[in-house]
């Protein structure tokens, strides 16, 4: 637990260092749900720092598929893991990509980056997706898995 | 809409050219097209993506495992968020680029290494589409235990639960895209 913790703590770290990159180097915010959609959506004038973004990502994603295989889920799947259908994974990502359009932001672009600038609607987006999320884990999850 | 109705000027009247915030992505300057802007996104990206792999982020059983407040609750990725934000705070209150406050003095604020201006969101009201949005994504967090940054890392490492997660959020992303568009266009006028 406590090595998960230091981990965490770690990793937390070097994602606000990563998001001090993007402020002081091209003055964004790394919000990754709104670099994504900015994708999508074809915004022609910042086109470019959102695809080399996303091709950090995807780059340090595959580096460490290679390097540290056990942070992602296959390897270390327990008794304990909660089951999720196909089905439920494909709603989950429906409801994420449109909620997080639509409030403007994710756990990135609210949670890390809007609160450590102090951002009010940035604070009211991570209470309410952190209680939200809360509920639906707590109450929802057993209920599906029953 | 007027192309520079969203380019707000801070208080300060002396502003130099560069101490303003916007939040347009219609005019790219050649600054920001150049190879080190663009090194500058593609390390942010990777560092982020190391970030949340080492911190347990991109491992969805640990997520609803935090997310599930019962006798297996496992808060260790409260301290990612501890983790972060002092490093995000130093590096916002260094730009100066968070909101102006009453009671701190007008920040006055820095130029970033390769673009002309800070883009920083504008809107500040907390209204319904800001909360029907975190609800719904807080849904789906829970869900699939994926949130848009984990997602897509754990997709390029080759987790099937993750591409499906990250095609599926793309299709979010452009419903999305219409409902807003059929929203306007039924409400508005």
């Amino acid at each position: 637990m406590a090595t998960n913790i230091l981990q965490s703590f770690l990793g937390g770290g070097l994602i606000g260092l990563a998001s001090v990159i993007l402020l002081v180097g091209n003055g964004r915010i790394a919000g990754i749900s709104g670099i994504y959609n900015g994708i999508l959506q074809y915004y022609k004038g910042s086109l470019g720092w959102r695809i080399y973004f996303i091709l950090g990502l995807g780059l340090g994603g595959y580096l460490f598929s290679i390097i540290m295989p056990e942070a992602f889920e296959s390897i270390s799947v327990t008794a304990s893991t909660p089951l999720r259908s196909p089905l439920q994974i494909a709603l989950a990502g429906i409801l994420v990509g449109f909620g997080t359009v639509m409030g403007t932001g994710c756990t990135s672009g609210h949670g890390i980056c809007g609160n450590s600038r102090g951002a009010p609607r940035s604070l009211a987006s991570t209470a309410i997706f952190m209680i939200v999320g809360i509920i639906t884990a707590t109450f929802l999850i057993p209920l599906i898995n029953r | 809409m007027n192309e520079n109705s969203d380019i707000i000027r801070t208080k300060t009247t002396t502003a130099p050219t560069g101490s303003f915030i916007s939040d347009d992505h219609q005019n790219e300057t050649e600054i920001e097209k150049s190879p080190y802007a663009f090194g500058s996104a593609l390390l942010s990206g990777f560092v982020f993506a190391v970030g949340l792999a080492i911190s347990g982020m991109t491992l969805p059983e640990k997520v609803i495992h935090f997310l599930q407040w019962d006798s297996q609750w496992d808060p260790s990725l409260l301290f990612v968020m501890l983790g972060a934000l002092p490093v995000g705070a130093l590096g916002h209150w260094y730009m100066r680029s968070y909101y102006p406050h009453r009671f701190l003095p007008t920040p006055q604020n820095k130029k970033p290494l390769f673009d002309s201006h800070l883009h920083m969101p504008l809107g500040k009201d907390i209204d319904a589409k800001l909360i029907i949005g975190a609800v719904i994504f807080g849904i789906g967090w829970a869900l699939g235990g994926y949130c848009p940054g984990p997602g897509i890392v754990s997709a390029t490492a080759g987790q099937k639960s993750a591409i499906i997660f990250t095609i599926s959020m793309t299709i979010g992303m452009i419903l999305h895209h219409f409902f807003r568009q059929w929203f306007d266009h039924r409400f508005k006028n």
